[in-house]
């Protein structure tokens, strides 16, 4: 059987392709060991935040997982915010249809009143949790100590992307179309700005995370609201599983130290 | 005989330096067609960070570090086209940069003149690759020559049918999605629209008119921004939602072929887990319809 260069050629090109592949997956792989070096001596600096991080953002790619676990390392990423001073978390999962399950698991307030480092142990019996469905699906739970609120947790699916500036949208059209008609044209682009950006009238999120985690091997935004994610510093870590105190610390600190130019 | 020597070693050096040109050249030819092997992005979308802190590192005054950028986008853009990717938008200037110093921002506006010249010219690669360039922001922001020149580029290469090249100058993506929902809002006023018919995909629709794209071009498959900065910066907030991030530690005059092949290559890594992501973001939308 003859062979034509055609024949020879294509193999060789993908050999050489192969071998060019896993060069560059190895350069990428060993990245991240020098990476979290210097995301430690970022830590060590002695600077002083001018500013806190008040609103956590989490989108979760790394795949199937089982429901109760999941949940269990939701709660205690509640428990470490409370303890840093962050008091909104934004948790979107690609994976999630039907939120209601979840809720009745981290509806329970004795999740919260686990740790007595985090929430004094006499103030457990003032602590309440209310839920409440905005549409579609987007839930808020807020936990409530003595008629204040200590933290909320918005919960959404991927598809919320989109559809949670086109529900603040819906908003303004049911709520706000009148106002709008009477307002001069070269003041409207302005008007809708700073109505979205003040949140909808809680038909949005409402307000911007300082950062955002992607966990997962798909460093992407999936689902996470596109009009609220304008300046949040993103980071990405593996496994929310595997996510630990000392990661989120170390995350929040780097996000403080990174200067905030914004265009100037 | 000392002449006649000087020219023998001038006529070495240039004889090496054209046969490392074409070596190099071939190289890159090589690199690209292996490349092509596996999955290219179709868009690929580019936050030009760093010229400013590259020209700081170097002993440079900040503005200084423009041109050098320019450098790289040209070699960029090359890499683009051969390496298979049909779209392109770059970040080029934001509304929020009105806030920099005068001085820098003439600076910005004439590097930009010189870019559009530039792309008017046959010889350039704009023309050599029939690329159709589009502006896209609120250019009325702009002085009015640099107004001009861009509306002439845009109409010199409308009939391009080559890859594309959005250039995103005086640009914000909140404001971009706001001149589409003031649109939107006076159709709905003049009852062309009605509140039911609202959804993501009549936001798209509005997007790409207000930007004179068509609805196909929107979403990057990647987004990709140099500096080490891990911001999306108030770019492409509705089209990147489900792209691919991927942030490089290198200032952008630094980025080189290089950079460039591992971002191919980290795509292409990522490609299939990327792709049952978009199956099962859309069977969830299929299941929340049906619901």
């Amino acid at each position: 059987m003859t062979l034509s260069l055609q024949t020879i050629r294509r193999p060789i090109a993908l050999l050489v392709y192969y071998i060019l592949y896993w060069i560059f997956f190895t350069v990428e792989y060993l990245k991240p060991l020098f990476y979290k070096q210097s995301r430690m001596d970022t830590c060590r600096q002695k600077e002083q935040p001018k500013y806190q991080v008040k609103h956590l953002g989490i989108v979760r790619n790394d795949g199937v997982g089982e429901e109760t676990s999941i949940c269990s390392n939701l709660i205690n990423v509640i428990l470490w915010c409370l303890s840093l001073g962050i008091d909104t978390l934004t948790f979107v999962d690609s994976q999630v249809v039907d939120w209601s399950s979840w809720v009745r698991i981290l509806c329970r307030v004795e999740n919260f009143a686990k740790d007595s480092c985090i929430l004094e142990t006499s103030s457990c019996s003032h602590l309440t949790c209310t839920v409440e469905n905005k549409s579609t699906g987007f839930f808020v739970l807020k936990l409530w100590n003595r008629n204040q609120t200590i933290f909320t947790l918005n919960l959404l699916h991927s598809n919320d992307a989109h559809l949670s500036l086109i529900r603040g949208i819906h908003h303004l059209v049911r709520t706000k179309l009148e106002e709008y008609q009477m307002i001069p044209i070269s003041s409207r682009k302005k008007y809708v700005l700073d109505f979205l950006n003040s949140g909808a009238e809680g038909a949005m999120i409402g307000c911007e995370p300082q950062l955002v985690v992607i966990f997962g091997n798909i460093p992407s935004l999936v689902g996470f609201p596109a009009w609220e994610v304008r300046l949040s510093q993103i980071f990405f870590q593996p496994s929310f599983s595997s996510f630990t105190f000392r990661d989120l610390k170390e995350i929040v600190h780097m996000t403080l130290q990174t200067p905030k130019r914004f265009g100037t | 005989m000392y002449d006649s020597l000087c020219f023998t070693d001038f006529g070495v050096a240039a004889w090496i330096s054209k046969l490392y040109g074409i070596f190099i050249s071939k190289i890159t030819s090589l690199l690209f067609f292996l490349v092509q092997l596996g999955p290219i992005p179709r868009h690929l979308a580019i936050i030009m960070d760093g010229n400013r802190r590259w020209a700081k590192q170097r002993g440079l005054a900040p503005s200084e570090g423009h041109p050098w950028g320019s450098k790289t986008l040209t070699n960029a853009l090359q890499w683009c086209y051969d390496s298979g990717i049909r779209q392109l938008t770059l970040f080029a200037f934001s509304i929020e940069n009105y806030k920099r110093p005068e001085e820098e921002r003439q600076r910005l506006f004439e590097l930009a003149k010189e870019k559009l010249t530039e792309m008017l010219d046959s010889r350039d690669i704009i023309q050599r690759y029939r690329v159709k360039v589009k502006l896209v922001g609120d250019l009325s922001l702009l002085p009015e020559d640099l107004q001009r020149l861009m509306h002439s580029v845009m109409k010199e290469t409308a009939e391009n049918e080559g890859p594309r090249l959005n250039i995103c100058f005086s640009y914000t993506a909140r404001d971009e999605i706001c001149t589409a929902l003031v649109h939107m809002l006076n159709d709905i006023l003049e009852r062309k629209l009605s509140f039911k018919d609202i959804d993501a995909s009549l936001l798209d629709e509005y997007i790409a008119r207000g930007q004179g794209l068509s609805k196909e071009c929107l979403a990057p498959d990647i987004i990709l921004r140099t500096s080490g900065e891990a911001r999306l910066s108030d770019f492409l907030l509705w089209q990147s939602s489900y792209s691919l991030l991927y942030f490089s530690d290198r200032m952008w005059p630094d980025f080189g072929l290089w950079d460039f092949l591992q971002l191919l290559f980290w795509y292409q890594r990522h490609w299939r887990e990327y792709q049952q992501l978009r199956q099962r973001q859309e069977h969830c939308q299929r299941h929340k319809e049906g619901v």
